[in-house]
């Protein structure tokens, strides 16, 4: 009973040794893409601005109906929700910042050396190496970017995950083993992790409800929740906003009681 | 059969992993240490100089003549020397860069968060708080600095590495059988690669007898050994610097031809 993620650089193998762990251990497998389908059905938003929103740093200009922000609020809620059920396996980018901190979440890195990159790459895409060389740098940059704007951490550091296997010298298949055998040492659920992971679910759920609400003009807020308990802090643009956010999260069904420390930005 | 190279951080517990390792596959543990001290036995230097050349960028002032680099020489020769009788397990810098190109070598690199390596030194120094931080970012960027110079690569990217665990969240136990798996599948000694590290240790050997003959103003040689087949290359200050070099190398026990390939710097 175990969450795992895997973050991949392009065309390192993630996906391969997402499949081996899910046969092995019997978890359900979660793509990147799967999520964002389910966030854009239960949000009603489109994929492609799903897309846009976790590849690209926000512009000036947004386009769209809501922020950046907004659609990765909706992300991250999918997510919570994809692994309450727990025994998930999932792969593509970003998951693992969001579960940091969970117990029986484990955070894998898969890496490649460049030039194994290149070789995948142009096997798939059949483009020139020069261009292939182009690409994965672009993509690299781009993410690296994201998750830097996103999360203010360089997602190049190893120290944010508990594996980084380089799968150009640690076949699938052993690599596979070694996790699942990590997995059943040492981070199976306990209540308490799973308590957490609720409060998760229940708190991302708020938060991209006051995201994708059109009548508040949000920011930064932030909301926790501890069993039932809602902590909403951070900064909103009027006193109404607040009220706002306020009456939102009331009407929310499991909600006990608000905390609310919101701070009005003038 | 294999060796095991655990480059570990500023306190983050790769000592204790070696150890777990050392037990578990009944290898022989060699840490940066011991390793400075044959290679001062077996070369005449100072631990002292050996330390300062591991730790510092050369400067422009260089005692006795001999450059940091030279030292290295050594320390390569050491290392090789000390892993060729195979189950080895090293913990300490630059393992990986001593043994490059070796197929039975598993390069484990292991990881903690700032704040666990802060408690951990605070613990072990009784330093203050701040006082420690100071000194851990001391330590790593004067490593940063030494790698980069010396191999010319980013010590911190994890394409170094086989394989990169975060001791925070694994635990030992767990993460000492995962590597002693991955070793025992992956990493076992053939013939061929055992090859490599016979050559690897004939060659730096010449590599530390040239560097330490004080009537050879080297610095830039390359020395490469197949089965007895030594290939010189790089540059020297003389034509008579190159008869020095060739000259010792004639008479090392075991060369059986010499390719020579020196350029002269004028």
């Amino acid at each position: 009973m175990a969450i795992i993620t895997i973050s991949r650089g392009t065309y390192s193998g993630a996906r391969a040794l997402a499949e081996c762990l899910g046969q092995k251990l019997g978890y359900r497998i979660l793509s990147r893409e799967e999520l964002v389908q389910a966030t854009a059905k239960r949000f009603d938003a489109s994929e492609e601005e799903l897309e846009l929103a976790l590849t690209h740093k926000p512009g000036f200009l947004e386009r769209y109906r809501f922020s950046r922000l907004d659609y990765i609020h909706c992300v991250r809620a999918e997510m919570a929700r994809a692994v309450q059920g727990d025994n998930v396996v999932y792969h593509g980018q970003a998951g693992y910042r969001l579960l940091r901190g969970l117990a029986h979440h484990l955070c894998l890195n898969v890496i490649a050396d460049m030039e194994y990159r290149i070789k995948a790459t142009m096997e798939r895409t059949h483009l020139a190496r020069e261009r292939t060389i182009e690409y994965i740098k672009e993509l690299d940059e781009t993410r690296d970017k994201w998750v830097q704007w996103v999360y203010g951490v360089d997602r190049n550091d190893p120290a944010f995950y508990d594996f980084v296997i380089n799968l150009e010298h640690i076949p699938l298949e052993t690599a596979c083993n070694m996790i699942a055998q990590a997995v059943e040492r040492d981070f199976q659920a306990t209540p308490e992790s799973q308590r957490k992971v609720d409060d998760l679910v229940f708190a991302t759920g708020i938060r991209a409800q006051i995201a994708i609400d059109r009548t508040i003009v949000d920011d930064v807020v932030e909301v926790k929740a501890d069993d039932g308990v809602i902590t909403l802090a951070g900064t909103v643009r009027s006193l109404d906003d607040a009220d706002r956010v306020r009456t939102l999260v009331k009407g929310m069904p499991g909600v006990k009681r608000i905390e609310s420390k919101m701070a009005v930005r003038w | 059969m294999a060796i095991i190279t655990i480059s570990r951080g500023t306190f983050s517990g790769g000592r204790d992993l070696a150890q777990c390792l050392g037990e578990k596959l009944g290898y022989r543990l060699l840490s940066r240490e011991e390793l400075l001290q044959a290679a001062g036995e077996r070369f005449g230097a100072s631990e002292g100089e050996l330390e300062s050349a591991l730790t510092h960028r050369p400067g422009f002032l260089e005692r006795h003549g001999f450059t940091r680099v030279h030292y290295i020489h050594c320390v390569q020769a050491e290392m090789a020397r000390a892993v060729q009788g195979d189950d080895v397990v090293y913990h300490g810098q630059a393992g990986y860069l001593l043994l490059r190109g070796v197929g039975h070598h598993l390069r484990v690199k292991v990881v903690a968060d700032m704040e666990y390596r802060i408690k951990a030194a605070v613990e072990r120094t009784n330093l203050t708080r701040d006082r420690t931080i100071e000194y851990i970012k001391e330590l790593d960027e004067a490593r940063d600095k030494w790698v980069e110079h010396v191999y010319g690569v980013d010590r911190n990217d994890p394409t170094c590495y086989d394989l990169v665990i975060n001791l925070e969240q694994i635990s030992l136990p767990t993460a000492c059988a995962a590597v002693a798996e991955v070793v025992q599948r992956d990493f076992q000694t053939t013939p061929e690669s055992q090859r490599v590290v016979d050559d690897l240790a004939f060659a730096s050997a010449i590599r530390a007898k040239i560097a330490i003959d004080r009537s050879i103003a080297d610095e830039v040689l390359e020395i490469e050994a197949e089965d007895g087949v030594v290939t010189i290359t790089g540059t020297v200050r003389s034509l008579n610097d190159a008869d020095r070099v060739r000259a010792l190398v004639n008479t090392m026990p075991g060369v059986r031809r010499i390719e020579s390939r020196m350029g002269t710097r004028w």
